[in-house]
C-alpha cells in the first residue's frame, strides 16, 4: 500500500519511499500567495530593522515590510516605534524621506503634524473639530500591532495575539547571540542598504539559502577565484614568515566541502540544525578570512595582528570553545519565514517578500562591530563584495538560477509538476551525507510552511 | 596642477571613454582593461548614496582594484558565470562629458551614463552619474579611476549588476 499524503497546501510526503515533493503551483499560483500573506506573513514575526539604524532620539527611516510602508522611529524619550506611513486623516504619505532626524512628521496632503512617537500634534483647521479631537489616541499614526526586539534585532508582528518574539525565535537565539557578541559595544548596520528585485517567488530564495547542492555548480567561478586568491596569498604569507600549513587542508573547494559536511555531522549532534518554529541553520569551518576574527592567507599579513588580538579578546570574554564557534566558523541562520542571516565574508541580513508570485523584493544590509578599526572595516567591506551583493561573484548567479527555475515553472500545470527535496530522507548510504549533504533543512521549512497554510 | 602638456583634453577624454563603451559592448574585456592604469579603481556605490560616499565606510556594489577587476574579467569570460552566460547585449551611452579639472593625480572628467542591458527577453537600464580620473602615461591616456553613481535607489527591477557600467 502506498503511503502518500497529499495536502492542499502543496507538499507531498511519502516517508516509506523517501519522497518529499513540493508542487510547482506554490511558486506560480496567486491563490497560494494570497494564502501565504494571510496565514504566514500576517501571523509570523517579521524582521524589520536593527537598533543601530536609529542611533539618536529623533532618528527615523522609512521601510517597506510585508508590502506595507512603515516609519521606524526613535522618539524624544528614546522609545522605538514602527508606524504605518500614512496620515490618519485622508491617507496621505506622511514621511517621504528614506531616513533622517526629525521631531515631527507633517503630512504634505493637508498638513496634519505627528510626533516621532506617532501622536497627532497639530491639525491646521483645529477649530473645525470638537474640543480635544486631536488628543484621541486613535488620531495618531497607527502603530504596528506588535513590535519586539532580541539583542538589537527588531521584529514586527501583524497579529496582536502572536506569541512573544523570544519564544518565536526558539533555537535561533544562540545564532543571533553569536552575532551580537562579535562586539563589545554593540553591532551596527554599515550604511549602504542593497534592495533589488528578483523575478522569482520569495520561497525560492529562502530555499536557496539552505540548499547545499547548488554551491559547487552555481558558484564554481567563485571557488576558482578564491582558490587563486588563496594561492597568491599563501606565497605572500610565507614570504612574511607566516606558517600557512594550518590553512592548507581548507585550500581547495573540494576540501572545503568535505570540511563543511564533516562539521555538519558533528554539529548535527551538538547543535540542532532544526531550530524549531521553522528556523534552521548550518555552520562549517571557514576556508577564508573572517573580518571577525580570523585572518587567512588570502588577506595581507598586515591585518593579522589585529584579527589575532580580536580573537584573544573574544576568548577572554566568552571562553575558548564559544570563541572558536563564533570566529572560526561560517554561520547561516534562516528564520521563518523570510529572514536569512549569513555570517561569512561579513554579516549579511536579508529579507524577501513577494507581492506577485513570480517576483520578490529583496532587501539586504550588512552588520559590523561598531568599534572595529578603519583598516578592518575597509577589509570587511572589500571582502564582502567578493561573493555577496547584486554585483558580487556569487549572489548574481543565485539570482540567475532561481529566476531560470521560476521561468521554467510556466506550464508546470500541464504535467502536474513537482519539485523534489527528498535527498537524505531515506539514504541508501547514510555516509553519503558527509559527501553530499542533504535537503533536510529545506524540509524543515516546507513542513512548517504547510502547517501554517493548513491552520 | 598638472603641467599643461600632461593635462588631458576633452577630445582625448571623449575618444578614450567612447572607446571604452565600444569595447564593453563588444565584450572585448581583455582589451578594455588595458585602458586602465595598474593603480586603478572602479567604484559603484550601492543605490541611493551621497556623491561623496566612500567605499571604506559604506557598503558598495562594486569596489574593484586592478586585482579584483582582472578577476571580474576572467570570471565574465567563463560559461560558468551563469548570470552572464550567454553574454547579455549592452549599449553603453556616456554623455555630457566635460573636463571638470586637473590636479596632480590626473584630469577629472564628469558625465552621465545610460547603459541598457538585454538578456532573455528582458531589457534593463542603468542610469547615473559617471566620474573619471584620466592620466597621461607616456604616449597613452589611461583611466585611473572610474566611479558610477546609480541614479536609482534600488536595483528594481534589474536585480543584479553583472555588466561593467
Amino acid at each position: 500500500m502506498e503511503q502518500r499524503i497529499e495536502t492542499p497546501a502543496g507538499i507531498r510526503v511519502d516517508q516509506s519511499n523517501g519522497l518529499f515533493q513540493v508542487s510547482r503551483k506554490v511558486f506560480t499560483d496567486p491563490e497560494f500567495l494570497k494564502l501565504e500573506h494571510e496565514k504566514i506573513f500576517e501571523k509570523c514575526w517579521l524582521y524589520f530593522g536593527h537598533d543601530s539604524e536609529l542611533p539618536e532620539r529623533g532618528s527615523f527611516l522609512t521601510r517597506t515590510v510585508a508590502g506595507r510602508d512603515f516609519i521606524f522611529s526613535r522618539d524624544s524619550a528614546g522609545e522605538v516605534h514602527v508606524l504605518y506611513n500614512l496620515c490618519t486623516h485622508r491617507g496621505g504619505r506622511v514621511c517621504r524621506e528614506k531616513s533622517g532626524k526629525a521631531s515631527v512628521f507633517q503630512c504634505f496632503y493637508h498638513g496634519w503634524v505627528f510626533g516621532s512617537d506617532g501622536a497627532l500634534r497639530l491639525i491646521p483647521q483645529e477649530g473645525a473639530y470638537p474640543e480635544g479631537y486631536k488628543n484621541d489616541r486613535e488620531r495618531g499614526l497607527v502603530p504596528v500591532p506588535r513590535l519586539e526586539q532580541y539583542r538589537g534585532f527588531w521584529f514586527i508582528n501583524l497579529d496582536a495575539n502572536a506569541i512573544s518574539l523570544f519564544d518565536y525565535l526558539a533555537g535561533a537565539k544562540p545564532y543571533l547571540d553569536n552575532i551580537a557578541d562579535q562586539s563589545e559595544v554593540g553591532m551596527a548596520i554599515v550604511p549602504g542598504a542593497q534592495a533589488f528585485q528578483v523575478d522569482a517567488n520569495w520561497k525560492l530564495w529562502h530555499e536557496n539559502g539552505m540548499d547545499p547542492f547548488h554551491v559547487n555548480t552555481v558558484h564554481q567561478t567563485y571557488f576558482e577565484y578564491s582558490t587563486d586568491v588563496a594561492k597568491i596569498g599563501k606565497e605572500r604569507a610565507q614570504a612574511s614568515g607566516i606558517a600557512t600549513e594550518v590553512f592548507d587542508r581548507k585550500a581547495s573547494a573540494e576540501e572545503m566541502m568535505k570540511g563543511r559536511y564533516a562539521a555538519l555531522m558533528q554539529t548535527a549532534t551538538k547543535m540542532k540544525l532544526d531550530l524549531g518554529n521553522g528556523h534552521m541553520a548550518y555552520d562549517y569551518p571557514a576556508n577564508h578570512g573572517r573580518p571577525f576574527a580570523q585572518w587567512h592567507p588570502s588577506w595581507d599579513p598586515k591585518y593579522k595582528p589585529e584579527l589575532d588580538q580580536s580573537f584573544e579578546r573574544l576568548v577572554a570574554r566568552v571562553g575558548e570553545e564559544r570563541a572558536k564557534r563564533i570566529a572560526l566558523y561560517d554561520h547561516h541562520v534562516l528564520i521563518f519565514p523570510n529572514l536569512a542571516i549569513v555570517d561569512n565574508h561579513g554579516i549579511m541580513i536579508r529579507t524577501y517578500f513577494s507581492t506577485k508570485p513570480e517576483e520578490m523584493l529583496v532587501q539586504s544590509w550588512t552588520l559590523a562591530p561598531a568599534e572595529e578599526s578603519k583598516e578592518i572595516r575597509r577589509l570587511r567591506l572589500y571582502s564582502y563584495m567578493d561573493f555577496l551583493g547584486p554585483a558580487g561573484f556569487g549572489t548574481p548567479d543565485d539570482v540567475e538560477a532561481i529566476e531560470a527555475a521560476q521561468r521554467g515553472y510556466k506550464g508546470a500545470e500541464d504535467y502536474d509538476g513537482w519539485n523534489d527535496v527528498s535527498a537524505g530522507m531515506l539514504p541508501a548510504d547514510p555516509s553519503s551525507f558527509v559527501r553530499n549533504g542533504d535537503e533536510g533543512r529545506m524540509r524543515v521549512f516546507w513542513s512548517k510552511w504547510a502547517e501554517y497554510m493548513h491552520a | 596642477m598638472l603641467a599643461p602638456q600632461t593635462a588631458v583634453s576633452l577630445a582625448e577624454a571623449q575618444d578614450l571613454i567612447f572607446l571604452e563603451a565600444e569595447l564593453l559592448d563588444a565584450w572585448r574585456l581583455d582589451d578594455w582593461i588595458k585602458l586602465y592604469t595598474d593603480d586603478m579603481t572602479y567604484l559603484v556605490p550601492s543605490p541611493g548614496m551621497p556623491a561623496d560616499a566612500s567605499p571604506d565606510t559604506r557598503l558598495f556594489l562594486i569596489y574593484d582594484d586592478r586585482f579584483r577587476m582582472e578577476n571580474r574579467v576572467k570570471r565574465l569570460k567563463k560559461r560558468t558565470a551563469h548570470s552572464e552566460y550567454p553574454h547579455s547585449t549592452t549599449v553603453h551611452m556616456y554623455g555630457n562629458l566635460r573636463v571638470a579639472g586637473h590636479d596632480a593625480d590626473g584630469t577629472v572628467v564628469h558625465g552621465t551614463f545610460h547603459v541598457s542591458r538585454y538578456k532573455d527577453g528582458i531589457m534593463d537600464m542603468f542610469i547615473g552619474r559617471a566620474r573619471y580620473q584620466l592620466l597621461r602615461q607616456g604616449d597613452a591616456v589611461l583611466i585611473r579611476h572610474k566611479r558610477c553613481d546609480l541614479g536609482m535607489d534600488a536595483l528594481v527591477p534589474q536585480g543584479r549588476l553583472t555588466i561593467i557600467l
